[in-house]
């Protein structure tokens, strides 16, 4: 009976986790539109296949046989041709900011795939540097700066960041899939800074962190609120060596020009920005590629695409200098 | 206001039926051999051509009001003798029943009360399982476990593979108020989900209510499970003594003063701490796991009219990981617990009215703790959660004539909430997150029930009225219940009704793995407390002497359920509230269940089916689409069948079948497109995303599974018996998704349980 006992015992431990690979049936090839319109740049859009999950190695099929219509507050502006880079297709116009667009795609062997956004007019901005110094924290100093809008109007998206041009890093493979970030001091590019503001207006805006995060306030919540008169933030940012490889502030100086990053995004813009941060964040590590964290809920895709995946979307982008600027 | 005017029609209601002057049959219904109280047991009178029944209550009492005369009274409880005797009635007077247990295990089976009794329509509403069914069902690992054998029963679901969650008719585990001897109990869960706390050897009664709840029970929105524990045998000493293939436990009751007073003390602790321990003696990676629960109850009687009781309770549970490498130490682990105690003191204040005070004190603590030691570095993460819940409570039950039974009652409730108090350490610094005051909320209620009888129409009317104060803030919520039966014909029985909920907790749960990472919080100002409304219609039928077939049909609305927002990590990020993280909806369910029972003297059991839909809808969850509930079961079935050889022999066999679990997975993945403002970011790096078209738009495989059990029992000298349970769960080693998860470009599928013998022994002694 003893000898019964332990075989059971062994047999009850023993047979936890069991596993096997399942085989998830119903893949539906999509077609993935990407664009983004805005004032300052020629209307592009790329047009890719999805591949399956989660059998994939990333290497999107473009798709060249499509043809595509653009159409400027309802009138037809043009047809997209496609460009020497596959799957990317360009009309070489401008948009206009305080406009609409739609977008007609046909590629064969799919149903017709439209979209629509608009881009909004731009909204008078101001910036300056404080003169006086910051407050101290984590052995930095840090710069305050005024951010001023003497109108703030209603159902506005707006994502608020302080960039500076910094060093750029490069991804080294570590322990693949591992990597890990080094500063290549012979190319400049403009990097977010870290920042801090205890202005309640900020619950206006968007912004993110460099650790993936939304912050201000309450914003994941929808952007939509009064016309706001005057309105002004006062935020911080901080001159530090001190953290970790792989982070923005690294080699930031005082006199390094800071410019206030400040984007006016449609509805549709600040869905997709939200739905990108969610889901980054739901990944285990931001070294480790992809691998989904177990304990973070999933984030359902956002698309505006209809009959489609991906994102056309308006916005206009301001970048505001402090540090020439200083408050008057 | 509202709940004045309904306790005025009750009362003018039951002085117009007064109005006649009769005698009163009061007393108790117990069990001739132990003294144990017995609950729900038939009474009835018959004299001068007419037909009078009454329904013992949770502390076996019961009244009848009769004409005086001459009566044949009768009082019945399955697996009990028919107790008969003749009475002159020409006063008021007291009787008690004492029922002899019958010697074949008959009708031991699930049971909704007795179709040809006219009794009354509360005690219609409920399916009851007594401790002996619960023995009698096929078990996981040898245990017999409650939480388990509710789960084949309709509308009632399990969550996942060896999960003793219990999903109500669409709602989630947290809508359940699962109570023991009238005390709630937070977690329920063994072995993160696999057992539940309940040591079946010390249950008397289990009853399940889903629809037309008495307003005695505080607000939940699914379902009340009510367990009640043995008193413990009044005349006689008795022990028990089982050994599973996990733990052991034991049982001791007995007389503290013959006929007057008895206690019980039940206990259980498993070994697999000890096995582990040894299994890992040489290794610089450890883990272990163990639990153990103990329960004590004493119950005196200082005459025939009043009676106290004191219980306490206590479960708990530890599972540590440890790592050592030379100079690194890491060390994790959860710990969680539940504390209940309870004073209640019945008194009969006369034949007609009944008293029962009960203060009850219930404690549910979790612990989560991450250690890491290099050189002179070390940090620690220490997450704890509590909920506290002190509560006194009033209620009288009054019987003024056969037509009517009252009932009222006060509740004060406290309780104190501490989510997530973290405390994080490097080195000496030290830092708390949520370390502020506990939430504390006062609940205070009013609540109030008739129960009316006219031959063939029978009604219950209920109410509650609330208050529930949090930061200051009052909400007030009237929570009206009807229960309407009419006989169509002796055997056919139509029944309807409606059920108005307010629930002042929420249970933040994650979609993945139970359970004990699962935080209890309360209602706040900015997460309201949720909200149902249910109606429900079906038929009792009585198809053949000892075959019964049930449906019933519902719909139900939820308000304010909680889910967690995308992207929230409900394991890490406690810097941040836990209100932060979740986000309120509502939900919606719809079904249609049947049970077919057979009761017989070889071969008992049920069928049970439901068809069922529930979704959630979310205005930030989906894109503020609709989506199925991660429980969403189009079909649930389960047999149950249960053979008695004879008295020493038993064989019995489960089969159950549900539909797929919903949940989220990516169906392809996209490129990305040229991302302004995020240049810099760390996302530039992925060429592609995962495309999720909704929240669970995939369902897992079904799940379907038969268990098989024997039992041999043979008596021993000296009153004595011994009893060997064989079980074999999932006989035909069908693996059934637990988990999904993706490695390495494919999707993996985990089984807990393949095929899974046990064997058990118990000792009574």
């Amino acid at each position: 009976m003893k000898r019964m006992y332990w075989l059971i015992v062994i047999l009850l431990l023993g047979a936890c986790d069991v596993e096997r690979e399942l085989h998830i049936e119903g893949y539906r090839e999509m077609i993935v539109v990407n664009s983004f319109l805005t004032p300052d740049s020629l209307i592009t859009i790329s047009l890719s296949k999805t591949i399956p999950y989660p059998k994939g190695d990333n290497n999107f099929p473009a798709v060249t046989d499509a043809s595509a219509l653009l159409f400027e507050d309802g009138i037809l502006l043009g047809e997209l041709q496609a460009t020497e880079k596959e799957g990317a297709y360009r009309l070489d116009q401008y948009p206009k900011a305080g406009s609409t667009y739609a977008l007609e795609v046909n590629v064969p062997g799919h149903p017709k795939i439209t979209a629509s956004t608009s881009i909004p007019s731009y909204t008078e901005v101001k910036a300056c540097r404080q003169e006086s110094q910051g407050v101290k924290q984590w052995r930095s100093t840090s710069t305050g700066v005024d951010i001023h809008f003497p109108v703030l109007p209603r159902e506005s998206y707006f994502w608020l960041g302080l960039l500076t041009d910094n060093y750029l890093r490069l991804r080294v493979p570590y322990n693949p899939p591992i990597y890990r970030y080094e500063i290549d001091s012979t190319q400049v590019i403009r990097s977010e800074i870290g920042h801090y503001s205890f202005s309640n207006l900020l619950d206006k805006f968007n912004g993110w962190d460099d650790e993936g995060d939304i912050f201000f306030g309450n914003s994941r919540v929808n952007r939509s609120f009064d016309d706001v008169k005057d309105a002004r933030i006062h935020m911080y940012y901080y001159h530090s060596s001190g953290r970790m490889v792989g982070d923005n502030m690294v080699w930031l100086r005082p006199e390094i020009e800071v410019y206030a990053d400040i984007i006016q995004g449609s509805e549709e813009f600040d869905k997709y920005f939200k739905f990108m941060i969610l889901d980054y964040m739901t990944k285990t590590d931001r070294f480790i590629d992809e691998l989904p964290d177990p304990f973070a809920e999933k984030v359902v895709t956002y698309t505006n695409i209809k009959n489609g995946t991906g994102i056309f979307a308006g916005y206009n982008r301001q970048f505001i200098p402090f540090y020439n600027n200083p408050c008057k | 206001m509202r709940i004045a005017l309904f306790l005025l029609v009750l009362l003018v209601g039951c002085f117009t039926a007064n109005a006649q002057q009769r005698v009163q049959l009061s007393g108790y219904v117990n069990d001739a051999a132990s003294g144990e109280v017995l609950i729900g047991a038939v009474v009835q009178a018959h004299g001068a051509g007419k037909a009078f029944h009454a329904v013992s209550n949770q502390f076996g009492f019961y009244s009848l009001s009769l004409p005086e005369g001459q009566y044949t009274v009768k009082a019945s409880m399955l697996g009990y003798e028919v107790y008969t005797d003749t009475l002159a009635l020409q006063s008021t007077r007291t009787y008690t029943f004492r029922l002899a247990v019958k010697e074949t295990l008959l009708n031991e089976v699930v049971v909704t009360a007795p179709q040809d009794s006219a009794i009354l329509i509360s005690e219609l509403n409920y399916i009851q399982l007594s401790g002996k069914t619960l023995q009698q069902v096929p078990r996981l690992a040898g245990e017999a476990d409650v939480m388990k054998a509710l789960q084949f029963l309709p509308g009632l679901k399990q969550g996942q593979e060896g999960n003793a969650g219990l999903h109500v008719r669409g709602g989630s585990p947290d809508q359940n108020l699962i109570l023991l001897d009238g005390v709630p109990v937070y977690n329920v869960y063994h072995m993160f989900g696999l057992l539940s706390v309940f040591n079946t050897d010390a249950i008397n009664d289990v009853r399940i209510y889903k629809g037309g709840i008495s307003s005695r029970y505080e607000g939940r929105l699914s379902s009340v499970i009510d367990i009640t524990l043995k008193e413990g045998d009044a005349y006689k000493q008795k022990r028990s003594f089982t050994l599973s293939p996990i733990s052991g436990s034991f049982l001791w009751e007995g007389p503290v003063v013959k006929g007057k007073s008895s206690f019980i003390v039940t206990g259980r602790r498993t070994f697999l701490d000890a096995l582990l321990a040894a299994a890992t003696v040489r290794n610089s990676n450890k883990f272990g796991y163990g639990f153990h629960d103990f329960s004590a109850k004493f119950n005196h009687k200082f005459n025939d009219r009043s009676r106290a009781y004191a219980s306490f309770y206590t479960s708990q549970d530890k599972f540590f990981l440890s790592y050592k490498d030379r100079d690194v130490t890491a060390r994790g682990g959860f710990k969680w617990g539940n504390l209940t105690a309870l004073g209640r003191h019945t008194y009969q204040v006369s034949p007609k009215i009944f008293l029962s005070n009960l203060a009850y004190y219930s404690n549910y603590t979790f612990t989560q703790d991450h250690r890491y030691t290099k050189e002179a570095d070390s940090q620690s993460h220490i997450v704890s959660s509590r909920i506290e819940d002190v509560t006194l409570r009033t209620m009288a039950e009054y019987f003024p004539g056969n037509r009517h039974k009252l009932l009222g009652g006060a509740e004060f409730g406290h309780r104190n909430f501490r989510p997530e108090v973290t405390r994080i350490t490097q080195g000496e610094q030290e830092r708390y997150v949520n370390a502020a005051n506990p939430a504390r909320t006062h609940t205070i209620s009013v609540f109030a029930e008739d129960n009316i009888s006219w031959d063939k129409l029978q009604l219950l009317l209920s109410a509650r009225q609330s208050v529930y104060i949090i930061e200051g803030k009052g909400r007030v919520n009237f929570q009206p219940h009807a229960l309407l039966s009419y006989k169509l014909r002796p055997n056919l029985n139509l029944k309807g009704s409606y059920d108005r909920m307010a629930q002042y907790l929420h249970l933040l749960t994650n979609s993945t793995l139970g359970q004990p990472t699962d935080l209890w919080v309360p209602a706040t100002n900015r997460i309201a407390p949720q909200l149902s409304q249910q109606v429900a219609a079906g038929i009792d039928y009585k198809l053949l002497p000892n075959l019964f077939i049930g449906i019933e049909g519902y719909v139900k609305e939820m308000r304010n359920v909680v889910e967690y927002k995308e992207g929230a990590n409900y394991a890490f990020g406690n810097e941040h509230n836990w209100d932060e993280k979740v986000t309120t909806g509502r939900g919606q369910a719809a079904g249609v269940e049947v049970l077919v029972r057979k009761e017989g003297r070889k071969l008992h059991g049920w069928v049970a089916y439901t068809l069922a839909k529930s979704t959630r809808h979310f205005a930030d969850i989906n894109g503020g689409l609709p989506f199925p509930y991660r429980y969403d079961r189009t079909h649930d079935a389960s047999v149950v069948g249960m053979y008695n050889v004879n008295a020493k022999n038993q064989f019995s066999a489960t089969f159950t079948y549900n539909t797929g679990n919903a949940f989220t997975m990516p169906i392809a993945k996209a490129a990305l497109p040229n991302m302004p403002f995020f240049e810099i970011s760390p996302y530039k790096d992925y060429a592609g995303h995962d495309v999720i078209t909704g929240r669970n738009n995939f369902r897992m495989p079904a799940y379907h599974r038969m268990d098989l059990s024997y039992q041999h029992t043979k008596k021993l000298p000296r009153d004595r018996a011994r009893t060997w349970i064989l079980c074999v769960y999932n006989v035909y080693n069908r693996l059934n998704p637990f988990m999904l998860y993706e490695v390495r470009g494919s999707i993996r599928q985990v089984a807990l349980f393949p095929i899974l013998p046990s064997v058990a022994y118990k000792l009574d002694f």
